[in-house]
């Protein structure tokens, strides 16, 4: 949220296996995507408050993926989504299921 | 010719849901029997020929053998049970990774591949982990693979190595850093498999890869020596979406990430 509206999302833990992940906290969104924890079970509190200090700290998102063409095997590329890019929240939703297994929404 | 009509295409979908993983590699190996036309970026017509395109389709019906995948996630848990006992450098490190020199950050990374070769059972890269910026590629970080051509490997400066691109995003971001170095230190391990399916040294060499010895396992690692044979790496502008999942390489976006919440989860635990 850019403009300064909060918005409140559920937070699921993703399941490697890939069943449906468990509701497990709430978070909302504040000025520039910032999230603040609003609850969470305690099993989860320590790893989701570290999650969110982290990306919370990053001005921007950057993520490793397949590059589109490259002249030699094994190569990677990068996509950078910054705070004020309206791609921003699927970067940061990407993100935290990718490194940290939590999923916003 | 196989793939050359939709009715002939969804007949060969259908066998390749049927087909063993064995059945599949000796299609693609009569495929290959007399050669895989080479794409060619300014010839895009190559991209066409039948043989490429049954070999696309072969691809995306291939996943990681379950055996394997079982294996390969077993170790990755030894590799961050191994790490725990590196927590407070890698929580320093996140803390600080944005004043940390490109040097103290790539070393920070081979901790972490040091950690997976030891685990998973492979050794380093022999010639390391490099910052090497070339001008104007777009490279984040790469394995440069050691030659399976010759027997013992003849490997120059510039193979066997990650080189990792500090002029580039990625390694200035902790976590995507570390998604980087497991997933190119898995080519490397795939790399060593394949080595040692190629060159097999003899029966007692727990590296001879065989059907009744398949441990390591002999049809994961056939899968993985089809992207080393001449044509066999599908390129990203020949098709994005093969690219993505031929078998080298959906290891490796598999292994990167996975073991990359690993570290987090464990760092993020009090």
């Amino acid at each position: 949220m850019s403009d300064g509206m909060t918005q409140i999302v559920e937070v699921y833990r993703v399941d490697p296996e890939g069943g449906e992940g468990e509701r497990v906290a709430q978070v909302a969104f504040g000025a520039d995507w910032r999230l603040e924890l609003l609850d969470a079970d305690p099993d989860v509190m320590a790893p989701l408050a570290e999650a969110v200090r982290s990306v919370n700290g990053k001005e921007q998102i950057i993520e490793l993926v397949p590059p589109d063409d490259a002249p030699e095997k094994f190569q990677t590329a990068a996509r950078v989504t910054k705070r004020d890019d309206p791609e921003f929240f699927d970067a940061l939703s990407r993100y935290m299921e990718k490194y940290y297994g939590f999923s916003l929404g | 010719m196989i793939g050359s009509s939709r009715g002939s295409t969804a007949t060969l979908s259908a066998l390749q849901r049927a087909m063993s993983s064995e059945e599949k590699l000796d299609l693609l190996d009569s495929l290959r029997s007399d050669g895989m036309p080479l794409f060619d970026s300014n010839v895009p017509a190559i991209k066409d020929d039948p043989k490429r395109v049954a070999m696309r389709k072969l691809y995306h019906a291939m996943t990681l053998e379950e055996e394997f995948a079982k294996e390969d996630e077993k170790n990755r848990k030894k590799v961050i049970e191994a790490l725990k006992g590196k927590k407070q450098e890698l929580k320093d490190a996140k803390e600080n990774w944005s004043i940390m020199t490109d040097e103290q950050k790539v070393a920070l990374l081979k901790i972490v591949a040091e950690e997976q070769c030891r685990q998973f059972g492979f050794t380093m890269p022999s010639n390391g982990i490099v910052v090497a910026n070339g001008p104007g590629s777009t490279d984040n970080g790469s394995y440069s693979p050691s030659n399976l051509n010759t027997n013992p490997p003849v490997d120059g400066p510039e193979s066997d190595r990650i080189k990792i691109n500090s002029s580039k995003p990625v390694l200035h971001d902790f976590e995507a850093a570390l998604d980087l170095i497991l997933h190119e230190n898995t080519h490397r391990n795939q790399n060593v498999l394949c080595g040692a399916l190629r060159y097999p040294t003899g029966a007692s060499d727990p590296k001879f890869l065989t059907k009744d010895n398949s441990d390591p396992p002999y049809t994961q690692t056939r899968m993985f020596n089809m992207g080393n044979v001449p044509g066999g790496y599908v390129r990203g502008a020949e098709d994005y979406e093969t690219y993505k999942k031929q078998p080298e390489e959906e290891h490796a976006w598999h292994a990167g990430p996975r073991g990359a919440q690993g570290i987090m989860d464990m760092l993020g635990k009090e």
